[in-house]
């Protein structure tokens, strides 16, 4: 257990990384789009296989690095929801210093008693999109641990949302 | 067995002769603020019995028993003047149920009398009294009621009113449960039901009506209900040392037909860091993210207009923020989530928690860059770069009322808890926990609620509080002065009063502020001088320059007191002008006393002149009323190297001048400089440490690498010799102690840095345009609402249909005793 709470304290207080000062000048750079900005959420998917998912912490990223900016969406993270299954429900918490930088790091643990096995989405990433292209998103698992603490194998994976897929999932 | 006690008030004397140790005034028709009619009398019995209201509403009648002018400021003025005079405490009570709303207030001795409101009449034990039967629907009285030496009730004859019921008759009883100590009484005495209630609908009308008592019944017949969005917050705090984490929760509702963006301004304490956000609809929870503000502002613009759920917080100034929620549907909810840290108030084993309930009607001279604006309810829209606040008119309501929850886990006994402005109820776990809970029946959310608790020991029990994580080390320290300030005695002291005699301050505050002054100047010393300033248009004063503190003098000083009122605007910088221009005299102290409610929109303006102007002055700014700026009074103290205190409506302000005497009567601990010993410290706030003054600790917060144990050491100057105060700390011992920590530190960084704006401009521009992005990476760095970042939540997958409908602004009431008519009505 104290590997979760290292896991939740180390997401929370996260410094900048290297780059961090140069993603942050990039993204907090004013761009003039064509149109409305669009909104859309991205469901964060992790599978710990056999194993009880008991923590988590994930990195997701737009593309929006300059010279992929043309005919691609530029994302920005402006709501974090909880996943499907009870135990990771509530709204995740995320490293405000990485969100400056254009990309969230979510982070989650759950003391529950019942845990979630195989692929389970923990958390939705509410999201506005700028410019005419599709967005792209990268993710990457820094880290999964069990009900004890201990660290386990598991990959994430991110969905795009629309506003039908959720009507028929989520009512 | 009886005693007698003198209530004497302006204008009118009220006798309470052999009784009135407690009081509780009862009655019906009135409205929320009391005014205060010019004249009346009030007699009570010269032994017990009975009080009768006879057709006029008028209790007594009878030789010998209580007769009094049906006002209820009347009764709220003499409940004050006997708190300051009498050595009482009063309080305020409300009960609110459907259809009916009561208000209760009361004196209680200050020894050891509690008083409890509570719903079962069942509850009654020794030394209780149960109103049930006191107060019926028929007999609007009344009557007092008392318990014998032995604990038995001795309840005296409730006579039936001659008029018309003072209760709707649906009514089964009113229940109030107070507990008496032997020998002590409680009064319950109705108002008059003689209140026109069309005076009372009139919109905009004067506020003052008629009625006495405390305990005000507004019928739904004379009572304007207002539809607004906000319907309920709910408060849930944890202290832990004198650090507290605060839960807000923002309960919207939509009352209307058509879809509805929502717009609260709302206070929050001034060194909240507010570091969580979360967006509620339906069972769906949306954390929201901090954002540089202007972009954050457009991201929730942009969600607004395209139908989605989306909510926006703002910081206006450190003690008053904006809450935006957008496209609220017709009868549906939305709740809002906000999460701070701040740390409280401590002194000589008491603790301090403060939670604003109201933005007070601000005052903006010509010219405001970023004005306050008062508005009655449903007025024209603030023009843009302002801030509106809208007020209810003196007889309207919404539904709008506030819960609050207080864990106290204060490490060490807790020996007293208290709230001098609002009725609670305590629940204790065990010694050194409690739970302490707003009554249900003091729900409206119109003041500050205050809550002091006092623990075991003068000193808190671990002062240095650690928390480490990926960013370093980050502390808090709670410094006390050295005891041997205590036996120094002070130079002779110029004191400056300057006394807010404005709008916002008639009535209750300045009667305040009056008896607090009137207190210091009996203090002084024949070598002392003095000068009184009064400002609201404009600024004018007792004589040319300070005064010898002579008999004579003190006495003229009184008479001139006695003759300020308040009206008019608040011209602060004429006070602060007047006070800080005045030639120093260099063989005293100069000690600059501002009594203020601070309801002004130009703050840093004020601070501006008070650093630019302070000089060899100290400033000590009193905070007066039931909801005063406290962010302006604490920054002008901390500026003005002073400190600051509060004047509740319901403090006793001679005990509150008392104090500050006490810490003025010795010499400060100045020019402090403090060797962190093995800590590695860096990154100190306050950046200029503030002196020592005798009772009060001072904290500073700052960011460190040691991990050994060390001594601190604070280094500084008292009756002009080098002192030390030295504190051995173990941070391994204190590691962990609260998370809140980091965000305490970056909060009073930013703070710092917001002063450091408020003057740098004219000192140095280059490094003043620095200090916004300062204060803005700060904030995006620890996740803090500041004045340059903001809260944004957007729900991408929910689209409204339609437009998003119009703004509507949640009413608030103007602070309790304080007159729509003088502020937002003028």
């Amino acid at each position: 257990m104290k590997f979760l709470l290292i896991l939740l304290v180390s997401i929370l207080a996260a410094g900048p990384g290297a780059g961090d000062t140069q993603e942050r000048d990039e993204a907090r750079a004013t761009f003039a789009f064509a149109g409305e900005p669009r909104f859309e959420a991205v469901d964060i998917f992790v599978d710990a296989g056999d194993a009880s998912l008991g923590a988590y912490q994930v990195e997701l990223k737009g593309i929006e690095r300059k010279e992929a900016r043309v005919g691609t969406a530029f994302v920005k993270i402006v709501g974090l929801e909880g996943g499907d299954h009870p135990a990771f429900g509530d709204a995740p918490y995320y490293d405000p210093e990485a969100l400056q930088g254009g990309r969230v790091i979510v982070a989650a643990f759950s003391t529950a008693a019942d845990l979630p096995a195989g692929r389970t989405r923990v958390a939705r990433v509410h999201v506005m999109l700028e410019g005419a292209g599709e967005p792209a998103y990268e993710l990457k698992i820094e880290a999964a641990a069990d009900r004890g603490g201990k660290p386990i194998r598991a990959q994430a994976s991110t969905e795009r949302v629309t506003k039908e897929q959720s009507e028929g999932t989520d009512q | 067995m009886m005693r007698a006690t003198k209530f004497a008030i302006a204008g009118s004397l009220i006798l309470a002769l052999g009784v009135t140790l407690s009081a509780i005034v009862v009655g019906c028709g009135g409205s929320n603020y009391g005014h205060m009619s010019e004249s009346s009398t009030v007699h009570a019995p010269a032994g017990e019995g009975g009080v009768t209201a006879d057709a006029d509403g008028r209790v007594g009648g009878e030789a010998g028993e209580v007769r009094f002018d049906p006002s209820v400021a009347i009764a709220e003025e003499a409940f004050r003047q006997a708190a300051e005079e009498d050595d009482y405490e009063s309080s305020f009570q409300t009960r609110r149920e459907p259809g009916i709303d009561f208000r209760t207030k009361y004196l209680e001795r200050k020894r050891d009398v509690e008083i409890n409101a509570q719903d079962e009449r069942s509850k009654l034990s020794q030394g209780q009294v149960n109103f049930a039967n006191s107060v019926t629907p028929d007999s609007g009285l009344i009557g007092t009621v008392s318990v014998d030496a032995n604990g038995n009730v001795v309840n005296a004859p409730v006579r039936p009113r001659a008029s018309r019921p003072a209760f709707p008759a649906s009514r089964d009883s009113i229940k109030v449960i107070a507990r008496l100590d032997p020998d002590e009484e409680l009064w319950v005495i109705s108002k008059s039901s003689d209140v026109d209630a069309e005076r009372e609908r009139r919109v905009g009308a004067e506020d003052a009506v008629p009625g006495a008592g405390a305990l005000m019944c507004i019928r739904p017949s004379i009572e304007t209900p207002v539809a607004a969005p906000l319907k309920h917050t709910e408060v849930s705090a944890s202290m832990s040392g004198y650090i507290s984490a605060v839960n807000v929760q923002q309960q919207y509702e939509n009352p209307f037909d058509v879809k509805i963006e929502a717009v609260y301004v709302f206070p929050l304490p001034q060194n909240a860091a507010v570091s969580e956000f979360v967006m509620t609809v339906g069972d769906r929870k949306i954390r929201g993210v901090v954002r540089e503000r202007k972009e954050a502002e457009r991201i929730y613009e942009a969600a607004k207009s395209q139908g989605h759920h989306a909510s926006l917080l703002t910081q206006e100034r450190a003690n008053i923020f904006t809450q935006k929620v957008a496209n609220i549907e017709p009868k549906k909810s939305i709740d809002i989530d906000i999460t701070y840290f701040n740390t409280l108030a401590y002194a000589r084993g008491g603790y301090e928690f403060v939670f604003p309930m109201v933005v007070g009607p601000r005052f903006n001279p010509a010219g405001s860059a970023d004005p306050v604006i008062a508005s009655p309810r449903g007025g024209h829209p603030a023009p843009a770069g302002s801030t509106q606040v809208q007020y209810l008119r003196p007889a309207e309501r919404t539904g709008h009322d506030i819960g609050l929850t207080l864990n106290i886990d204060a490490g060490v006994e807790i020996e007293h808890i208290h709230s001098p402005s609002h009725a609670i109820e305590t629940e204790t776990i065990d010694s050194t926990r409690a739970v302490v809970k707003l009554s249900r029946l003091d729900s409206i959310p119109n003041k500050d609620f205050v809550l002091r608790y006092r623990v075991a020991g003068e000193r808190v029990k671990t002062a240095l509080m650690t928390h480490r994580d990926e960013r370093g080390g980050f502390f808090t320290l709670l410094a006390y002065p050295p005891a041997e300030l205590e036996s120094l005695e002070r130079a002779p002291m110029e004191m400056i009063f300057v006394l807010d005699c404005s709008g916002s301050m008639n009535g209750a505050p300045i009667k305040k502020a009056k008896t607090a002054i009137s207190r210091a100047m009996k203090k002084l010393r024949p070598d002392d001088t003095f000068q009184i300033i009064r400002f609201s248009n404009n600024a004018s004063q007792l004589g040319p320059s300070p005064v010898l503190a002579t008999a004579q003098n003190v006495e003229r000083g009184l008479s001139y007191l006695d003759g300020l009122s308040g009206s008019g605007g608040t011209m602060m910088i004429e006070g602060i002008r007047a006070a800080l221009d005045f030639p120093h005299d260099e063989r005293r102290l100069r000690f600059v006393c501002f009594m203020t409610d601070g309801y002004i929109g130009n703050e840093a303006q004020i601070l501006g002149a008070v650093h630019e102007k302070l000089g060899e002055s100290r400033i000590f700014s009193f905070g007066v009323g039931s909801s005063p700026n406290r962010f302006l009074m604490n920054r002008m103290a901390k500026l003005g190297m002073g400190a600051v205190a509060y004047v509740g409506l319901n403090d006793n302000a001679g005990e509150v001048m008392d104090l500050f005497f006490d810490r003025i009567s010795h010499p400060a601990l100045s020019n402090l400089y403090v060797d962190w010993g093995s800590m590695e410290v860096t990154d100190v706030y306050p950046r200029r440490t503030p002196d020592l003054f005798v009772d009060r600790p001072i904290m500073l917060t700052g960011r460190f690498n040691g991990n050994e144990p060390t001594t601190i050491r604070l280094r500084g100057r008292a009756g002009g010799e080098f002192r030390d105060v030295l504190i051995e700390v173990d941070p391994r011992e204190c590691e962990g102690r609260h998370k809140g920590i980091p965000n305490v530190w970056a909060r009073t960084k930013i703070a710092d840095l917001a002063d450091e704006a408020t003057y740098a401009m004219s000192v140095d521009p280059a490094e003043a345009a620095r200090i916004p992005m300062a204060i803005e990476q700060t904030a995006l760095q620890f996740g803090l609402v500041s004045a340059y970042t903001a809260f944004v939540a957007v729900d991408s997958l929910s689209q409204t249909e339609g437009a998003y409908g119009v703004s509507v602004q949640q009413p608030v009431h103007v602070p309790e005793g304080v007159k729509y008519s003088t502020t937002v009505g003028r």
